[in-house]
């Protein structure tokens, strides 16, 4: 059943220069999808008009049955959002008092309130915080709470703008783990936007690439992982001169005395076993594995258009 | 209804965090009642009154005048910010409408601080003017006029900052109004110091009614004055209230929340 049905949606705030370009896309019940671009896509305007704050230039958008500009109010009660730069708490109260006073907001029943507030608690481990200054909480905690707040009404459709911004890579993992954790428990639609792919990869079913304001992809996150996402880039620091390791699908990209920095194919050769080989014939000391920036997917993208 | 009372409950939790830091900046109201007891007292000279007022009504005068005008958030600039970094989109994807949401969480934390900071005052004043008192009863009766006040400051403040959908900065236009609250407002005097023809003009501005009339009320009660001072009041509150809504109606679609 679809929850969210937009249609040739255009959004332009200044002339010659659209922030978002004529984009139609649907999103099934119960399905995360995810919305990556780079900065300026048109990522948080599209989100901003499907929560009904901007009005499009152009185009339809369907939510629950509702038109988000015309009947925003309305679909205020169905909806949920995080802005992950922004944020809903109140910075000098526990987060308890902000989820009770959302409940209020929302004509929560306060038995209802008091069960979903105890549940998040539970689910989002947040007891030892809870009663804490929303100010003296660490990004990490905030962003749980502030998940948590956008959830207290029991929305159909949340939608999450960047959540994990900021977030170490601990506390990245965390907040995907809730985040598949809820769509599971309350069957909730999400939408999501965010500049990493990883967070895609690890909660998407079907994802939407945004650039210039257009849709330059969309399909199955499995597509997108086998098509685009099969290279990694590996950095190392040795104590001797480099030793190029003779592995297929590993080519280098960079290389000066002590330090070099390859992209491995994944599907050539395992991330282990190419590991395996530089470290048996090398000393080294410091080795991370990156994924291919965004810019270069989209790149790869309009080239095999 | 509920949620505006919860708001305003929220509001003063949220305020009573800074409990002792508002206990501080009251030190701010004695050192102006004690500075503004020595103007007075030159200005009367030998006299019992000037205008018909004693030093007494004027300390409780003042005490009065600055509760409503220390008693103030500064709503402008929140709005301005919220408008300016985006905040407002969590606001306007509440179910209560955005004019309401700022009313309810600014009413509860400014009611609480007028109260407490006109206490403070009054008691100031009893021990400046050498342990005298004034009419109790006046002060319970204009209560609702210094509510009126305090409300339509809060309406105006809100009005100033609606125009943030439309211009970068508010704060020079506070600062006008301020400076009307100063002179117009009678913040500091009673208006009855300046000559008569230009107290009927300022009779007209709805600066009046945001200090000078309740103060003035509560230590020099004229029932008949009260009744068509009050419905002025009354009258301001509605027409800044409406402005801001429609102002705010005209703004919202001009919004490009930023972020992303």
């Amino acid at each position: 059943m679809k929850i969210v049905e937009v249609k040739d949606l255009t959004k332009q705030f200044v002339k010659d220069k659209k922030a978002v370009d004529n984009i139609s896309f649907d999103i099934e019940k119960g399905e995360i999808l995810g919305f990556i671009g780079p900065n300026g896509a048109g990522k948080s305007t599209t989100i901003k008009m499907l929560s009904g704050i901007l009005t499009p230039t152009y185009g339809n958008i369907n939510i629950l049955g509702l038109n988000p500009t015309k009947d925003r109010k309305k679909l205020a009660k169905s909806i949920g959002t995080v802005f992950g730069q922004k944020s809903q708490l109140w910075m000098h109260l526990p987060p308890i008092d902000t989820f009770n006073l959302l409940g209020v907001i929302y004509d929560v029943k306060p038995k209802i309130l008091k069960e979903r507030i105890d549940k998040f608690i539970e689910l989002f481990e947040l007891a030892p915080i809870i009663n804490n200054q929303v100010r003296k909480l660490s990004l990490g905690e905030r962003i749980k709470c502030e998940i948590a707040a956008s959830l207290i009404h029991n929305p159909q459709v949340l939608f999450l703008d960047e959540p994990t911004i900021g977030l170490d890579v601990v506390i990245k993992k965390v907040i995907r783990d809730l985040i598949l954790k809820m769509n599971k428990e309350e069957q909730v639609t999400i939408l999501l936007t965010s500049h990493d792919i990883q967070d895609i990869e690890k909660l998407c079913d079907r994802v939407i690439i945004i650039n210039n304001g257009k849709i330059v992809f969309e399909n199955t996150m499995k597509y997108l992982k086998y098509n685009y996402l099969g290279k990694k880039l590996i950095s190392i620091k040795t104590e001797n001169n480099f030793n190029i390791p003779q592995i297929e699908g590993v080519s280098i990209l960079k290389q000066k005395d002590y330090s070099a920095k390859l992209e491995v194919d994944t599907k050539l050769n395992s991330i282990k076993d190419i590991i395996d080989t530089i470290v048996s014939t090398n000393n080294v000391l410091d080795i991370t594995i990156d994924d291919i920036p965004l810019e270069e997917v989209i790149g790869q993208i309009y080239k095999n258009n | 209804m509920k949620k505006f009372f919860y708001l305003a409950y929220i509001s003063i939790k949220n305020y009573t965090f800074y409990l002792k830091d508002f206990l501080i900046t009251r030190i701010f109201l004695v050192i102006v009642i004690i500075i503004f007891s020595f103007i007075y007292k030159t200005l009367l000279g030998s006299n019992q009154s000037y205008a018909s007022f004693t030093l007494p009504m004027l300390l409780y005068y003042l005490a009065i005048t600055e509760s409503i005008e220390m008693s103030k958030t500064l709503i402008h600039n929140t709005i301005s910010d919220e408008i300016k970094s985006g905040t407002v989109a969590y606001i306007l994807l509440r179910p209560i409408s955005y004019i309401s949401f700022h009313v309810s969480s600014a009413i509860g934390e400014i009611t609480i601080k007028q109260l407490v900071t006109m206490i403070i005052g009054f008691i100031c004043a009893f021990f400046v003017s050498g342990f005298k008192i004034i009419n109790f009863w006046m002060v319970i009766a204009s209560l609702p006029v210094i509510y009126g006040a305090v409300l339509l400051n809060l309406f105006f403040m809100i009005l100033i900052g609606m125009f943030a959908f439309y211009i970068e900065e508010v704060r020079p236009i506070y600062w006008i109004y301020q400076k009307f609250i100063f002179i117009v407002g009678g913040l500091f005097v009673p208006l009855e110091f300046f000559p008569p023809t230009v107290l009927k003009i300022f009779k007209f501005f709805p600066f009046t009614y945001m200090n000078y009339f309740a103060a003035k009320m509560s230590v020099k009660f004229d029932l008949h004055e009260y009744i068509i001072g009050f419905s002025i009041q009354l009258l301001y509150i509605f027409i800044v209230y409406f402005l801001s809504i429609l102002i705010y109606s005209k703004g919202i679609k001009r919004v490009s929340i930023q972020g992303g």
